[in-house]
């Protein structure tokens, strides 16, 4: 038994085959350009074609020769297709993000796509036996809820087994990265230079930050942010220009900061403090580590943009 | 970190199990382990805060006495039961007959699970909201022991605790990876869901349901990190549902059971007014049933737990508001719906920053609506429908009340994103419910 609305039976069969073919060349298209590459140049998004050719297979009761032998080319490639996306996983999880796109010029988020659809037509295949075709008097509508829940499926499906295989590759080869370095690949030299901060200063200091605007506004300059990687030592915000650097007693350090955010003018508006600074010690960040570079006793800080851009002042 | 995950699991074994198995003994093996993490983590987190008020010092052993002195009577008084559960469960395993269908879908499930166990357990909290709030109260709390220190200024205290303070637990046993109570929070939604779900559909329909709602992209990604919008959800959605068990089955004890998660989403994340939702329902039903009392009872849980956290908050800014100011407060906004250009604003901003990421499964939702005319059985579903629709009203009234007092309203879209995951928890029951005769449909 068919279903009237899907059309014709004799029309399905010679169609699926055809359509299966079509969205595999989409896939593999999206595979080497980047995905979303059909829905920004065809309109329709090339995970609808997956989930209307699985809807396609899921309504249709009987194989054509042709519907036959695509299914069982489909089986007999979809373990190579897995071991290949799962080889190039581990390879972009040995070395970086990106290795894959940068040395094969393929998306493997894209590769993900082929491996799923391929996964899917043999799964959809074996049990189609267990969904219904007709449901009671919803015609249609069973079919359009059918097609919807399939494309929510495929959306979701391709982020979760991409993130999942993507992030797991990554941690198989990174089991013995430490803590800090795990913290360094989240947020890169910031948190390298809390840690120098923080093995630099006293618990009980005082530490001067930059006012919350770029270039500091999501790094240095944001309180609650610093906060949470130098406390128990207490904040204190300042403007540009420290008005009252004499009204701090010991134990008080200032940041000396570059900044991350664009800003204008470039670079000018980058440093900081911006005023020359009488100081106990200046303490110097090693541009590649949380390790101090450079250490001046009782000297003047001054803005030097070709030197160090991160340390601390103690006052 | 063995310390802090054997202490998680005792908070599961020790209070949430007996306390689900004492609110309703009948509950479903599913339902009951479903909803054991998040009822023993909430009612943990409330006590701990309650004792730090009156002067206990969080420390390992100060929460492990807590642990014990209140997991001792309910295990006590479950005893009997939790020991039926156990051999029940054993049983249920032993004699598992699993079509292939269901292990294909069991397997894609154990990769999701597994996948953000993988993850949580490996990386560190790192982002944002987490590390300067969440997380760092978490920090605060754990190596000062009290609670002032955390509270700096008035960000520290504008959320809830229940994250943080469990942040706080993993910190004390020596953990330094709390984010593994998010991979917990998303299974016990997957297991809770399920649970609630076979109440009405096979085992099979249950699992492929329960399949389409983990594969949601956003309770994925949340259960990789630790923000409380996976927590809220678990809690808001399983409360919102046992609402429909209640009535369906006739059974005060999943009032109750909702009470508390509804309760305890407001422990989580305070200002998002979707209790009042539940609230309005419950209402409505006790009304229409001619149980007024059952609306007293529901009150009589729910309330106590929001208003620890309300008072503890007000004391802190010096004035506040109390619940039914509140209340009032939110009919102003409705007024305010007359205005046309803001109400279009507002549909515009929902449009994009909701329903579109919300996509198929919101059209799927809507489909189901016509499915139970077409199927003549709307009124067998009607009250499920209305749950959801009172949430959306919430959702919209509450958008319009934000954009009345918050000036960057449309530039905060990702967190209306954020909070409206929730819905999906929702839509797929509805689906679920209106195709729950789906496998045993013969052609």
């Amino acid at each position: 038994m068919h279903i009237k609305h899907i059309g014709k039976p004799k029309l399905i069969f010679m169609f699926l085959p055809v359509f299966i073919l079509f969205t595999y060349a989409l896939l593999f298209l999206e595979t080497v350009k980047y995905p979303g590459f059909i829905g920004n140049h065809f309109l329709i998004d090339a995970k609808v074609y997956f989930a209307i050719t699985i809807v396609f297979l899921i309504f249709s009761d009987a194989k054509s020769n042709f519907a036959g032998f695509v299914l069982r080319v489909n089986r007999l490639i979809l373990i190579p297709l897995s071991l290949i996306y799962l080889g190039f996983s581990l390879l972009e999880g040995a070395h970086f993000t990106n290795y894959v796109l940068s040395t094969f010029k393929f998306h493997l988020d894209g590769l993900v796509l082929v491996v799923l659809f391929s996964l899917s037509i043999y799964l959809v295949d074996k049990f189609k036996n267990t969904i219904p075709r007709t449901f009671g008097k919803l015609g249609p509508i069973y079919a359009a809820m059918i097609f919807l829940i399939t494309f929510f499926m495929v959306k979701n499906i391709t982020y979760a087994a991409n993130t999942g295989i993507s992030r797991n590759s990554y941690i198989l080869f990174h089991l013995r990265s430490s803590y800090d370095d795990k913290m360094f690949y989240e947020w890169g030299v910031f948190y390298r230079f809390m840690v120098f901060v923080r093995n630099n200063t006293p618990q009980d200091a005082t530490i001067i930050i930059p006012p919350m605007e770029d270039p500091w506004l999501m790094g240095s300059g944001n309180d609650h942010f610093v906060r949470a990687f130098l406390y128990p030592r207490k904040l204190i915000q300042e403007p540009k220009i420290i008005p009252d650097i004499k009204a701090f007693g010991p134990n008080t350090y200032i940041l000396i900061t570059w900044g991350k955010e664009a800003c204008k003018p470039d670079p000018e508006c980058h440093g900081w403090p911006r005023q020359e600074i009488a100081a106990k010690r200046i303490i110097y960040k090693d541009p590649d580590s949380t390790n101090v570079i450079e250490t001046r006793e009782n000297s003047v800080y001054k803005l030097e943009d070709d030197k160090y851009v991160y340390g601390i002042i103690e006052l | 970190m063995i310390i802090s995950v054997i202490f998680v699991l005792l908070i599961i074994l020790g209070i949430g199990l007996p306390l689900a198995l004492l609110i309703y003994p009948k509950l479903n093996h599913a339902t009951a382990i479903g909803m054991s993490f998040p009822l023993g983590i909430g009612v943990f987190t409330l006590l701990m805060f309650v004792t730090n008020l009156v002067g206990v010092r969080f420390g390992l052993s100060n929460e492990l006495l807590l642990l014990f002195l209140i997991s001792v009577p309910l295990v006590f008084l479950q005893w009997r039961r939790m020991g039926k559960f156990f051999v029940g469960s054993v049983d249920a395993i032993k004699n598992l007959k699993l079509m292939p269908v269901e292990k294909v879908m069991l397997g894609a499930l154990a990769f999701l699970i597994v996948t953000s166990f993988i993850n949580t357990f490996y990386w560190p909290v790192h982002i944002w909201d987490s590390v300067v709030l969440y997380d760092f109260r978490g920090h605060v709390f754990a190596e000062t022991g009290f609670m002032k220190e955390a509270f700096i200024d008035g960000y520290y205290y504008n959320y809830p605790l229940l994250t943080s303070l469990a942040h706080t637990i993993v910190y004390l046993g020596g953990g330094r990876y709390p984010q593994f109570l998010y991979s917990i929070f998303y299974l016990s939604l997957g297991v809770g869901f399920y649970g609630l779900l076979r109440e009405f559909v096979s085992r099979k329909t249950g699992i492929f349901f329960t399949l389409v709602l983990l594969l949601a992209q956003p309770l994925f990604y949340h259960s990789l990190i630790s923000y409380t919008n996976l927590p809220f959800t678990v809690y808001i959605s399983l409360g919102a549902i046992s609402i429909y068990l209640w009535d369906k089955k006739k059974e005060v004890g999943y009032l109750i059971l909702s009470a508390l998660l509804v309760g305890l989403s407001t422990w989580t994340r305070f200002n998002e007014p979707f209790w009042l939702a539940t609230l309005l329902v419950v209402f409505i039903v006790s009304i229409y049933r001619k149980k007024v009392w059952n609306f007293a009872l529901y009150s009589l849980f729910f309330f106590p737990i929001r208003e620890v956290w309300k008072i503890f908050q007000n004391s802190l800014i010096g004035n506040g508001t109390t619940a039914g100011n509140e209340i009032v407060g939110y009919t102003k906004v409705l007024p305010a719906l007359l205005d046309v250009n803001k109400l279009g604003q507002i549909l515009v901003y929902l449009y994009k920053y909701v329903v579109i990421p919300w996509g198929g499964i919101f059209v799927a939702f809507l489909l189901a609506i016509i499915a139970a005319f077409l199927l003549k059985k709307q009124k067998k579903f009607f009250l499920f429908f209305f749950i959801v629709f009172v949430f959306l009203g919430v959702l919209v009234v509450g958008t319009f009340g934000l954009s009345l007092t918050v000036d960057f309203w449309y530039r905060i879209g990702d967190a209306a994103q954020r909070l409206s995951m929730l819905f999906y928890p929702l839509f797929i029951y509805s689906i679920a419910l209106v195709l729950q005769k789906f496998d045993r449909i013969k052609e």
